[in-house]
């Protein structure tokens, strides 16, 4: 088969296996997935010990009105640093000189590049979100549930997994678009974890905020939003997409 | 074939080319040389289109690099060592460059051995390499596709003196096999010792072009006709149109 002659299917494969390959040989993802499995995993036990010990103890009134199970979820939450990360690996690995030319060489519709950089976001935090959510509810399976008898709804998971794979995707776009995972991991994560919800309480327009749209569902017993909402949210999404593909495909090397 | 016509390109006030036109034709060495900051660099990346010219026109084997179905069977290139992120293994950085462009793996270990990387060092991580071991890992990802126009920016650098007898080697042996090979170098003595045509520039111009041996024959040697040229060049640029940069 001639370079000529080969299918465009066939190449987009091509580049879709090899960015695939990167991801998994790359050592930083690797890494951010194994210890924040680690750390989830130790969160997670010290809650369910000492949630047993204040039941055990008579002292309800210690957990705040949380079941054990809510807060494994914001654990979970707090855990959004790992597809923050996975997604700033993604992209962010071509960041230096040598590595985005080596890209560009291999790949030079810089379209499908970017595309197909954004597919493996997906699927890298995807499994991430499925392998620290099975971790995290892990000790509570082997603890024979919630100690307080509460049952266990599956419903905000799904909407966690779904959120870690948006806030994954958000923040590769933006590395595209900055060409710097520290000045796009640094201020998501102020945002997210701090500035977000202090802002949302006097500025209740912000509650359509993206990361407060996900949050609202999963921590409220995965109630579904409004289909406005929704809509808002997927326009910030494609927002920060079309801004991170066009920045990628125009710019130079350097 | 490499073949730029009239690039030009503009990074704010700083121009790094300025109405470049050369050819490169395939079974030949050409050289592009010049001073560091001529704009030697700029217009290779131009060819690959790594940096998009603000006008003209740079075509490999008649079209755009990037317009090529599987790019690196017809060009491969190397800038700046070896184009792998420091953390990666280098097999690993090979392997992942192969499946973009559906190249064997086995491609893979032949490259690693035509440019004599041992095999015990095909899986160390890229940041334990030295310059030498960089150097050659960009050259072997340029030749993965055993491509028909070879590019290599300024390719002697890091590399000990066997190294750049065997660099020597494999350039001209490349353009006996019939393939383009374009190198960007400011050694005037090894292009001379590589090149069979050179393209000389300074300041974001071409400001001569020939055979070696034509220019060695009228100034005696490489250096002393690049720095003739030179000279021309600047006092007619002093005398009219000024500096570019």
């Amino acid at each position: 088969m001639t370079a000529s002659t080969v299918p465009a299917p066939s190449r987009l494969l091509g580049a879709f296996s090899a960015e695939i390959r990167k991801a998994r040989t790359f050592p930083a993802i690797g890494r951010s997935l194994l210890f924040g499995v680690i750390a989830l995993l130790i969160a997670v036990v010290f809650a369910l010990t000492q949630a047993s010990q204040f039941l055990a103890a008579g002292r309800e009134d210690a957990l705040g009105g949380l079941t054990t199970a809510d807060v494994v979820i914001l654990l979970l939450h707090y855990g959004q640093i790992i597809p923050i990360l996975l997604g700033a690996w993604v992209i962010g690995q071509d960041n230096p000189v040598g590595p985005r030319q080596s890209a560009f060489l291999a790949t030079a519709r810089r379209g499908t590049l970017i595309a197909v950089k954004l597919v493996t976001t997906v699927i890298v935090a995807l499994a991430a979100g499925i392998v620290c959510v099975a971790a995290a509810l892990v000790p509570l399976a082997v603890a024979g549930g919630d100690p307080s008898g509460e049952v266990i709804s599956l419903r905000p998971y799904g909407w966690l997994i779904g959120y870690w794979v948006v806030i994954a995707v958000v923040t590769a776009a933006l590395v595209a678009a900055t060409r710097s995972i520290t000045f796009t991991v640094v201020p998501i994560l102020v945002w997210t974890i701090g500035l977000s919800d202090l802002l949302a309480v006097q500025i209740p327009a912000l509650s359509g905020a993206l990361d407060q749209v996900f949050k609202s569902a999963y921590l409220q017993d995965g109630a579904v939003p409004s289909a406005t909402v929704l809509i808002a949210a997927a326009v910030q999404v494609l927002v920060v997409v079309v801004l991170g593909a066009v920045s990628y495909v125009r710019s130079d090397v350097r | 074939m490499i073949e730029v016509t009239d690039v030009t390109k503009t990074h704010g006030s700083i121009v790094s080319a300025d109405q470049v036109s050369f050819i490169a034709e395939a079974g030949v060495v050409t050289g592009l040389l010049g001073p560091n900051g001529a704009g030697k660099s700029s217009v290779m990346r131009i060819i690959c289109d790594l940096d998009h010219a603000d006008s003209g026109n740079a075509t490999v084997c008649g079209r755009r690099y990037r317009e090529h179905p599987i790019p690196m069977r017809v060009a491969g290139a190397q800038f700046e060592g070896s184009g792998a992120h420091p953390s990666r293994r280098a097999i690993d950085h090979l392997r992942w460059i192969a499946r973009t462009n559906r190249l064997p793996e086995a491609r893979v270990t032949e490259v690693l051995k035509l440019v004599d990387l041992q095999p015990r060092d095909w899986k160390r991580r890229v940041t334990e390499y030295s310059l030498g071991m960089q150097q050659r890992l960009g050259i072997a990802s340029a030749l993965l596709g055993d491509p028909q126009v070879v590019i290599f920016d300024e390719p002697a650098n890091g590399l000990d003196p066997i190294g750049i007898q065997w660099l020597r080697g494999l350039l001209t042996g490349l353009a006996r096999d019939g393939k383009t090979v374009l190198l960007s170098s400011h050694l005037m003595g090894e292009t001379e010792m590589i090149a069979d045509r050179v393209v000389l520039m300074d300041r974001s111009r071409v400001i001569g072009e020939g055979e070696v041996s034509d220019l060695v024959e009228e100034h005696g040697n490489l250096e002393k006709a690049f720095f003739d040229r030179l000279e021309h060049s600047r006092s007619q640029n002093s005398g009219g149109t000024g500096e570019n940069r």
